[in-house]
């Protein structure tokens, strides 16, 4: 899987499936929420 | 320092803090705040490079354990976590540039949102963000990374999150050091502040407020919903009117984007925002805040005066601290020691000084004792100035 920030919602629904993360797989809102979180917090910096 | 006698010292200066923050004529005592950022760094006997120091967190925490052993500060309002370096060095970001030999950190000022994609942001700002901002301020990912890089990312974060809750615990455990900060709840945000660092830069931000009025709201709007006000105004209504016991502070609001502001623009797109959190704590007598302003806090004291005594403490830089008592005389003020004379002037000015703010702020009270600018560069500061400083500041505190 390579990801170039080209498409949001593909880029974040193939993040949310793949990331080690402590919410249970149907979850993924709360996963999609936290590939957000994560990434966008780059911006500021 | 044993069990027992960081005990007695945690008790105290939460005795200072308390007779500070509750702002009565004959203050006691004045808590020693440091504002002491990378001149830490500088100043420890580990002889590291700045870059050094930022990259390595045990490396930081150990010098800022000496710093904190060699001058016994009461609280520091920065825990040696200013700087998220290696975050951005992993994504290959040029916008931070250390310089080891000035001693510096440059940031770049950034636009990541041009003028004509101003309504585009607002529209979707989750969206944008990622695929305009970050592949803008980060062009190594935009060329393509797996989900290696996206796990070294979510380590890099936890590594500095878990410094974040570190550096406040080892002082709390190791020199009976309480918190500057206790979020007593949630607080509203200006979204200026991140147009003006993230988004449009510092001088594209400037030109909005003339040029691009509509758009620079939509963008607001957009990064603060108005739902999202509503739901701090409502949080509130379940928070008890007691200040924190265990901080000197319930909470700060920090501007920066003001000082391209007139006074004008600063009711336009500043006051309305930051109002809601004032608004709110008038209501709940007991909780104080600190105000920390960039450059000059004028253009605020006319808004802030109606304001209950007490509630905010201005964390003041380039203002006088006495002509900013005599004009806003409700609030409480942080500040006063000039770092000029810290880093030029003789241990027995600085005595004087420091002797001066302490012996007349104490008549009227609402006093906290600390530098004016963020103490970060060589010349900011010397051992030998600061040690009789802070040596002259604790046997005052002991005499009572």
């Amino acid at each position: 899987m390579i990801i170039k920030f080209e498409n949001f919602e593909q880029d974040v629904e193939a993040l949310a499936k793949e990331m080690p993360s402590p919410l249970p797989e149907d979850n993924m809102a709360g996963r999609k929420q936290a590939v957000i979180g994560m990434v966008s917090m780059l911006v500021t910096l | 320092m044993n069990e027992q006698e960081r005990d007695a010292l945690l008790q105290r200066r939460r005795m200072y803090f308390q007779d500070a923050m509750s702002y009565h004529p004959g203050q006691t005592y004045v808590p020693n705040l440091s504002f002491y950022v990378t001149w830490k760094v500088y100043d420890s006997d580990l002889k590291c490079k700045l870059s050094e120091a930022m990259l390595d967190y045990d490396l930081m925490a150990k010098l800022t354990n000496e710093f904190e052993e060699r001058y016994g500060f009461d609280t520091f309002i920065e825990y040696s976590n200013r700087n998220q370096w290696r975050i951005t060095e992993l994504a290959g970001s040029s916008v931070y540039k250390v310089d080891d030999d000035a001693w510096s950190i440059q940031v770049t000022d950034f636009p990541t949102v041009n003028d004509d994609e101003m309504m585009e942001f607002a529209a979707n700002p989750q969206k944008f963000q990622w695929e305009k901002c970050i592949p803008r301020k980060y062009p190594k990912l935009a060329a393509g990374v797996d989900l290696e890089f996206f796990k070294q990312l979510q380590k890099e974060i936890g590594d500095f999150m878990a410094f974040c809750q570190r550096m406040p615990q080892e002082l709390y455990d190791n020199y009976g050091m309480p918190r500057c900060m206790d979020y007593k709840g949630p607080l509203v945000y200006c979204p200026a502040e991140s147009i003006f660092s993230h988004y449009r830069g510092i001088k594209n931000f400037s030109l909005d407020m003339r040029r691009h009025k509509s758009e620079l709201h939509a963008m607001m709007d957009a990064i603060l919903p108005p739902a999202a006000i509503e739901g701090v105004k409502a949080a509130w209504k379940n928070i008890d009117n007691q200040h924190t016991q265990t901080a000197l502070f319930d909470g700060d609001n920090v501007y920066l984007a003001h000082t391209v502001m007139n006074p004008k623009q600063f009711e336009e797109f500043y006051w309305p925002y930051i109002k809601v959190n004032y608004d709110i704590l008038e209501e709940h007598p007991g909780i104080s805040m600190r105000l920390f302003t960039e450059g000059s806090a004028k253009i605020l004291l006319d808004r802030i005066n109606d304001y209950r005594k007490g509630m905010l403490f201005l964390h003041l830089d380039v203002d006088d601290v006495y002509e900013i008592r005599e004009k806003c005389p409700k609030a409480g003020i942080i500040g006063g020691m000039d770092t000029h004379m810290l880093g030029y002037g003789t241990p027995e000015e600085c005595v004087a000084r420091t002797e001066k703010l302490v012996k007349d702020f104490s008549v009227d009270g609402g006093y906290i004792f600390c530098e004016n600018r963020l103490v970060s560069y060589p010349f900011d500061s010397n051992r030998q100035n600061l040690l009789a400083v802070c040596n002259w500041l604790r046997d005052y505190n002991n005499r009572v």
